[in-house]
């Protein structure tokens, strides 16, 4: 033999060598033994810790991609275990593929699991390899199975297209935080400030289905619905679809915490997922945020709470409040806010008390109008910057002795601004922050620009 | 013959190259670890002390041009102390870069192939890496210098990336855990700059010897940068007080880039880069043990000896039982072993050769 042939013939082995190893990693991850998870629920089970409720599409959906009814192509899957993981490998046996959480989107956690502290869960999701940190994290005041059985796209065509907007919701409503679960994470392993989570619930037209025909039947009911439209398929979604709805349905009535149409809120100090008004298809919503302490749930915050939130944390692009109008006594005028300059947080230590300023710095204009005034008279507009710099500096004081008296919770990282007034992070523990934060002097400057009302400028 | 040698170019990308594969795997880890916030700081106190050191060690290597440690040990001690320091750096090579090979293999079994047995994806690095060295021209070093922009290019696209995240306030408390943390306990971060150990052993094959100085300062302020980059890129995107406990550092802020719902998940276009870069880590350290076998073999041909040392590195990187062993063993003898050998022996052998050196010139006049 000469020496090339020896070569091929050592390549050749090799290559036979490599293939027989590294097939088993392959094959695991070949398209067509996986099954994807676009959402996973965590509740809190009745024989186990957990019940875990996993979203999945249909292989057929994805290749689709523009199905006019999506509810049709997901299938719900859920079980009871002691872990996360636990759960996922009994699903794991029950669809006989293996679960990817590659493209999972959202994990909801029940307020009931909340309460309880979901450090472990959290580390342990991030943990995980598949599970990316841009997975989004909410908070349900319902359970998480109804949750995410009730997410059902609206004008999209896909469910996971509705779980990409969170973010896009955010930055224009101010009404949700796009928090992540690696945001959760971050703030979870380090000691530098507490989390939040989005806050979801269910609309009125879920929260009256539910009251009306004792919850998870109506799911129950849907899911052999979308069933029998999807039987053609080879999936054997309808028979996992209809036995866990219907094996859960029972357990689901009595942990859903409704409110029904006799305690909606409509004002946006009040309002939270859950309670608002708003009905349709899609049987959710996500409205205000979760606070935690450390790893628990402690409370939430309403929307124009969570909008004071993102003001200071520049996370908002664009957003409409209502505020007493200063023209008119009774009446209230919509302003549309946006941030001119990024937020200011200066913090001082004064006699060894904490001293926290905040300076915002605002653009706005005038949304509804009235005939009487003239929108292109200066000091119209300075009287509405000023009644708009009043309002928003009283709602920032409100959000304020929330969080820092209520809550105890540094959800704005405030405790960042303050490092720098200690050379070693030593000295910082031994500053003691939380008893100073509890006890923080606030301020809030709120500069308010109102530019012009919008097309129409003289009524 | 000339084709065989190196030029600036190429000599600053492989230099460059061993430290960025020592950040990645567990050098970024450690930094943070070690210093906390004060970690920019830290970075920029051990970068003027590397490069101090390397300024003397460029003096005494200028003064036996293109002899390298092993020649020097030589013409100081005889064939006894050239065996003794030969011997010394290929074991430290070997069990070095064995164990780096462990952890980056364990990494990347737990991310993409977790039932793949480790014993495979290790024995494609050494397959890999003797391969790339088996090529004649010395192609170990040109393939370096083509994967130096991207290392470069990757490392930025990163930074930028994830400026988006970014919170530059996380750099206070200036001092971290405290200024004898800072200054002196996080000495032991100067371990990152592994590519101390291969300047003593480059001149011979440079095309310029007489540019050591300049190639090895360029080296160092490059790394020095890449250093300061990534671990920004860590210390900015996660919190000041985070204690750092994830496997890879680096690849969870890689984790973080997305471009819109086209470009999500680039974690394993950085990681091919990283795998692309370690195998060229790893031919570099076979090419300089081989080189060292030569010299005390005096056998002119090294492919024996790049399979031998191959297997020996595939051997170096299966003893260890878990990563948590592994990084000790980095952490305690690894760390000693750098300090002894390149700080210490390498070192004084270099200042008494010089003495002999100026004493025999002495004496000669």
């Amino acid at each position: 033999m000469n020496k090339t042939t020896i070569w091929i013939l050592i390549f050749f082995i090799f290559l036979f060598f490599f293939i027989y190893g590294f097939s088993n990693s392959y094959i695991s991850h070949n398209l067509s033994n996986l099954a994807y998870v676009f959402s996973l629920g965590i509740d809190k089970g009745e024989n186990a810790n957990f019940k875990i409720t996993a979203q999945f599409t249909k292989n057929s959906a994805i290749s689709k991609g523009n199905s006019s009814d999506d509810s049709s192509n997901f299938v719900l899957t859920s079980c009871e275990a002691d872990s996360i993981f636990n759960g996922i490998n009994l699903i794991n046996s029950y669809i006989g593929r293996e679960v990817n959480l590659a493209h999972c989107s959202v994990v909801v956690f029940s307020k009931e699991i909340a309460e309880q502290g979901i450090s472990e869960e959290i580390y342990s999701l991030i943990n995980n390899e598949e599970i990316r940190p841009d997975a989004n994290l909410v908070v349900s005041n319902c359970s998480a199975y109804d949750y995410i059985n009730n997410v059902k796209p609206n004008i999209e065509t896909l469910t996971s297209h509705y779980y990409e907007t969170f973010s896009i919701t955010s930055k224009f409503t101010g009404y949700i935080a796009d928090i992540t679960i690696g945001n959760f994470f971050n703030d979870l392993s380090g000691r530098s400030g507490d989390s939040t989570a989005i806050l979801g619930g269910l609309n009125l037209t879920a929260r009256e289905n539910d009251s009306s025909s004792g919850n998870s039947s109506q799911s129950s009911v849907e899911d052999e619905e979308s069933s029998k439209s999807s039987s053609n398929s080879s999936e054997s979604s309808s028979s996992e679809s209809s036995e866990n709805s219907s094996s859960e349905s029972s357990s689901n009535t009595s942990k859903v915490q409704n409110s029904t149409s006799s305690d909606i809120i409509t004002s946006s100090e009040n309002l939270i997922a859950g309670n608002s008004s708003i009905s349709g298809g899609r049987g959710t919503e996500n409205l205000g945020l979760a606070v935690f302490k450390n790893d628990k749930y402690c409370g939430e915050l309403t929307v124009s709470e969570t909008i004071s939130h993102l003001l200071i944390n520049n996370k908002i692009s664009t957003c409409v409040v209502s505020i007493d109008n200063p023209l008119k006594e009774n009446s209230k005028i919509e302003i549309q806010i946006s941030p001119k300059k990024k937020s200011k947080i200066t913090t001082n230590i004064e006699n060894n008390n904490l001293k926290i300023n905040v300076k915002l710095n605002l653009v706005a204009d005038i949304i509804s109008l009235d005939r009487e005034t003239d929108y292109e008279n200066n000091f119209i507009l300075e009287k509405v910057s000023e009644a708009t710099s009043s309002y928003f500096k009283n709602e920032l004081n409100k959000y304020f002795n929330k969080v820092s008296k209520e809550y105890s919770v540094d959800i704005d990282k405030f405790c960042l601004s303050t490092l720098k007034y200690f050379p070693t992070e030593k000295d910082f523990y031994n500053f003691n922050w939380d008893e100073k934060y509890k006890n923080a002097e606030f301020s809030a400057d709120v500069d308010v620009n109102v530019v012009s009302s919008l097309l129409v400028t003289q009524t | 013959m000339e084709n065989t040698k190196i030029g600036n170019k190429e000599a600053i990308a492989l230099l460059v190259t061993i430290t960025f594969n020592q950040l990645i795997i567990n050098g970024s880890k450690a930094i943070l670890n070690t210093t906390s916030s004060a970690s920019l700081l830290n970075i920029l106190f051990i970068s003027i002390i590397v490069i101090l050191f390397t300024c003397a060690i460029c003096f005494f290597l200028n003064k036996f041009p293109a002899f390298d440690l092993i020649d020097i040990s030589k013409y100081l001690g005889g064939n006894f102390l050239k065996w003794i320091i030969g011997l010394l750096y290929i074991t430290y090579f070997i069990i070095f870069s064995g164990n780096l090979l462990y952890l980056f293999s364990t990494c990347l079994q737990i991310i993409y192939f977790p039932v793949t047995l480790l014993f495979f994806i290790r024995l494609f690095f050494i397959i890999a890496a003797i391969i790339i060295c088996l090529f004649k021209n010395n192609a170990i070093y040109r393939s370096t210098f083509v994967l130096f922009p991207i290392l470069v290019i990757s490392t930025l696209f990163l930074f930028i990336s994830d400026i988006q995240f970014f919170d530059v306030e996380n750099i206070y408390p200036m001092f971290g855990y405290g200024i004898f943390s800072t200054f002196v306990s996080g000495l032991s971060n100067l371990l990152i700059f592994q590519t101390l150990a291969y300047i003593f052993f480059l001149p011979p094959i440079m095309k310029n010897p007489s540019e050591i100085k300049k190639i090895t300062i360029t080296s160092i302020i490059i790394s020095s940068l890449f250093i300061l980059l990534t671990i920004s890129t860590i210390l900015f995107t996660f919190n000041a007080l985070v204690e750092i406990d994830e496997l890879l550092p680096l690849y969870s802020a890689v984790r973080y880039i997305d471009y819109g719902s086209f470009f999500q998940k680039m974690n394993s276009i950085f990681l091919l880069i990283w795998i692309m870069s370690f195998v060229s880590y790893l031919g570099i350290t076979l090419k300089f043990s081989s080189n060292i076998l030569k010299k005390l073999s005096l056998i002119k041909t090294d492919s024996i000896f790049i399979v031998i040392l191959g297997i020996l590195l595939f051997f170096a990187s299966g003893w260890q039982k878990t990563y948590a062993s592994s990084i000790l063993f980095a952490q305690g003898v690894l760390k000693w072993s750098f300090f002894i050998l390149i700080f210490g022996i390498s070192f004084l052998i270099l200042i008494f050769a010089y003495l002999k050196l100026k004493y025999f010139k002495s004496k000669n006049k």
